[in-house]
């Protein structure tokens, strides 16, 4: 009987704290969803049922803030995993002190808010940042180049954050491979550029699969790269949400993006399940 | 050759990930009220500036505090949940994964939104309670991860043999399981508490005008005016973790001592 009660009690604390905050809320912000906004003070008006905010968000450029922001997600995941794969195969080749100083390194913008982040690469990169002032310090350029509010600014500001993980998460599958592998591979006369493509790419590709799915995942909410060093068109769900229920008030029309943006999350840690199943049917056989 | 070129390419690499919180927290150094990277004359005028000003030390002091009880409160949850999860079969076990590790996945605006009208309604807004237990939710899948990976490791057959020389599960879980389990318990915990004093996203929903944590003041400092006080901040905020975390591993080494010699004894 005892045994039987033990498990229970030890998951089920747990278990309700996470109903509380996150699964009720969830579920709150569907019923949100399909109310009216009110006039006056107050989130909703109660019993007015009706699909009138998923109406208003696809009429105007509500499908083209889910694309933008969908290839926003998918380009960071992208440069994170090729810049992050690199950096954790560069890691596997230090002695033991270099190791520890590059995860210091990577883990210190972890211990920091993401803020001072991007306060820094306000910094870096402004029209008045030490990228500028160098450049016409050594008379290369004449006017300031626009580094900042664009695109591509926001594209590294996100990078900046997503990196630690990726590198972190490839080097412990990394170092999971077994060193004799490549060994024995090298024995048969395989060069460097066979053993990557037909050794460690293949072993990792699990690993590389799960983190890229959480990586869209992360970067699918990404909301301070865009709002601090994007301009107005890299606007993101997670602006967009942020604009509706703290500037204008309207809250069921941000919890309407807020189903949006958890439905299409889910949707990408499902699909690429899908390559893996297949490989793996393919094994069995 | 090779190890000379894999050098340069890694230590570019660490430059370019160091650079924007170098430069951001040598700010907190400059004597101009602009916010200048210092460049020979480096002052502590801005720290005395943050020591003076009320709002900025009553914040941070109501951070240390959220941090450590939404800490102790996400520990306390989830070492049995890990326990649980890796020696007892309960049904339903991959969904109940997947329920824990959802804080990971949604984005904590949504999280932060999605909890508002819900506490309003519980009358809860406005008040510490609220943040503290939207943070432990938030800590909790990195405790979880962490504590699961370290009992996985521990063999079960210490906590058998225990067990049938006639301890309790209880007496088993304090006497044998905690001493072992103590290492993660402290790293998941500093990182349980650096993800607390740092949220921003969650924080700025949940704690409002009344609660300002410094994330918040810095957060709404960037969006106006920023000054060097930001910087301050976040080194401060940088320090008190190193320090706390170096305080925590001495304090862990004495007890494991102690620990050794009573099972000598």
């Amino acid at each position: 009987m005892n045994k039987i009660i033990i498990p229970y009690i030890f998951i089920i604390p747990a278990l309700s704290l996470i109903t509380l905050t996150i699964i009720t809320p969830l579920f709150l912000m569907i019923r949100v969803s399909l109310l009216k906004p009110p006039e006056g003070t107050g989130f909703y008006i109660p019993d007015t049922f009706s699909l009138h905010n998923y109406q208003s968000v696809f009429d105007t450029y509500g499908v083209s803030i889910l694309i933008d922001t969908t290839f926003f997600a998918l380009e960071v995941s992208l440069f994170s995993i090729l810049f992050g794969f690199g950096f954790a195969i560069l890691m596997q080749e230090l002695s033991n002190f270099l190791r520890i100083i590059c995860f210091i390194c990577l883990l210190l913008p972890k211990f920091i808010s993401p803020l001072i982040v991007f306060f820094g690469l306000q910094r870096l990169l402004g029209n008045y940042g030490i990228i500028n002032e160098s450049l016409i310090t050594t008379h290369l350029i004449n006017e300031p180049l626009d580094l900042i509010r664009n695109h591509f600014s926001a594209l590294i500001g996100e990078i900046y954050l997503t990196i630690p993980f990726v590198t972190l998460f490839l080097f412990s599958q990394l170092n999971s491979i077994n060193k004799e592998t490549y060994n024995a591979a090298k024995g048969l006369g395989a060069n460097n550029y066979q053993v990557f493509r037909k050794i460690t790419l293949p072993m990792c590709y699990p690993g590389i699969i799960i983190i890229w799915q959480l990586s869209i995942a992360w970067n699918l909410g990404s909301f301070l790269g865009p709002l601090f060093l994007g301009n107005p068109s890299n606007t993101t769900i997670s602006c967009e949400i942020y604009h509706q229920a703290f500037e204008i008030g309207n809250w069921p029309l941000a919890s309407t993006w807020g189903v949006l943006m958890t439905a299409t999350i889910m949707m990408f840690l499902w699909l690429p399940k899908l390559p893996i199943s297949f490989m793996f049917k393919d094994d069995s056989k | 050759m090779k190890t000379t070129l894999i050098a340069v390419l890694l230590l570019s690499t660490l430059v370019l990930i160091i650079l924007p919180i170098a430069t951001s927290l040598s700010i907190a150094f400059t004597p101009d009220s602009f916010l200048t990277i210092p460049t020979n004359n480096w002052t502590l005028k801005w720290f005395y500036d943050f020591c003076n000003q009320s709002r900025w030390t009553e914040s941070f002091i109501r951070s240390l505090i959220m941090a450590t009880l939404s800490t102790f409160l996400g520990l306390t949850l989830g070492m049995p949940m890990a326990y649980a999860m890796t020696r007892f079969n309960i049904p339903l076990k991959k969904l109940i994964n997947g329920t824990i590790l959802l804080p990971l996945i949604i984005p904590p605006i949504i999280l932060g939104m999605g909890a508002l009208p819900l506490f309003y309604e519980m009358r809860l807004n406005g008040t510490k309670t609220e943040v503290v237990l939207m943070h432990s939710c938030l800590i909790l899948p990195i405790i979880y991860l962490i504590l699961k990976n370290k009992i996985q490791n521990i063999n079960p057959e210490i906590e058998n043999v225990a067990m049938g020389l006639g301890a309790g599960i209880f007496e088993t879980l304090w006497f044998i399981t905690l001493p072992l389990l103590y290492p993660a318990i402290v790293i998941s915990g500093i990182c349980g508490f650096a993800i607390s004093i740092n949220e921003t996203m969650v924080t700025l929903f949940m704690a409002g005008p009344t609660n300002e944590t410094i994330a918040t003041m810095t957060w709404s400092q960037l969006k106006e005016a920023p000054t060097p006080l930001i910087a301050v901040a976040s080194f401060i905020n940088l320090i008190t973790i190193l320090i706390g975390s170096v305080a925590i591993k001495f304090a862990s080494l004495t007890f494991s001592s102690n620990n050794n010699q009573t099972k000598r004894i």
